[in-house]
């Protein structure tokens, strides 16, 4: 890829997944070596999340000195940072050398929160409404159902009425 | 009958760019193969669509979306 085409300070995300075999200790020392990476670079990070342990939809094979080893899962993570492109090739041969880290991804991006899952109600958050109103709808019934037995006898009364009514 | 246009999701909610690590999103539009869905049953604009795929692609290469299911 030509990163040199365009040379003024851009907006990337990068995302990475860590092997799993790092013990949940030493994360924040493996995530923050990909950070220095980043700071080395760049200016301005723009947000950033740690990794978390995550269960990959497919087994991803990585060649660590000359075996290929596969993982299921991983610690997955993304900065978002500011930097120029000729900065990106250099990032992007450090990633490669580091052991840890499994798979990486950078992309363009605008500076804007991207995650809308969490704004607007995905399809989880849906579920989880209508679950709340069939609780609600659940405590109501009753009381429906009492004032139904309140209006019934009445309906009755008019009904023997009219055919007292209609016999005479 | 009144005619109600359906729009895309994605211009209703003044979606800059498609993230690919949304994947509770992206699943909407994956059939149960795992393919994604073509933009003519979607109701997703052509530039969102675009997008779309292009957000798919991605999160398969991260291993959050699986290439082929079943």
């Amino acid at each position: 890829m030509d990163h040199n085409e365009h040379t003024e300070p851009r907006v990337y995300e990068l995302g990475y997944h860590l092997v799993p075999t790092l013990a949940e200790e030493q994360i924040p020392a493996a995530s923050g070596a990909v950070r220095g990476m980043i700071e080395r670079i760049s200016k301005d990070i723009i947000a950033e999340e740690l990794p978390v342990f995550i269960d990959l939809a497919y087994q991803i094979v990585k060649t660590v000195e000359h075996k290929n080893k596969r993982f299921d899962d991983a610690y997955f993570g993304w900065i978002k940072f500011e930097a120029t492109p000729s900065d990106i090739a250099t990032l992007e041969e450090e990633l490669k050398k580091d052991d840890n880290v499994l798979r990486y991804l950078v992309v363009k991006t605008p500076r804007e929160n991207t995650f809308i899952s969490k704004k607007f109600p995905s399809s989880n958050a849906k579920s989880r409404d209508t679950e709340m109103l069939a609780e609600v709808a659940e405590e109501e019934a009753p009381a429906v159902v009492a004032e139904e037995a309140v209006v019934a006898p009445v309906v009755k009364d008019e009904l023997d009425k009219a055919i007292e009514e209609l016999v005479a | 009958m009144k005619i109600t246009k359906q729009q895309c999701y994605f211009s209703a909610n003044n979606v800059k760019l498609i993230d690919y690590k949304d994947t509770e999103i992206l699943k909407k539009y994956l059939n149960p193969h795992a393919r994604m869905i073509a933009g003519k049953r979607t109701g997703i604009c052509a530039k969102h669509q675009r997008q779309l795929a292009q957000a798919v692609k991605r999160a398969r290469f991260m291993g959050l979306l699986p290439f082929v299911a079943r």
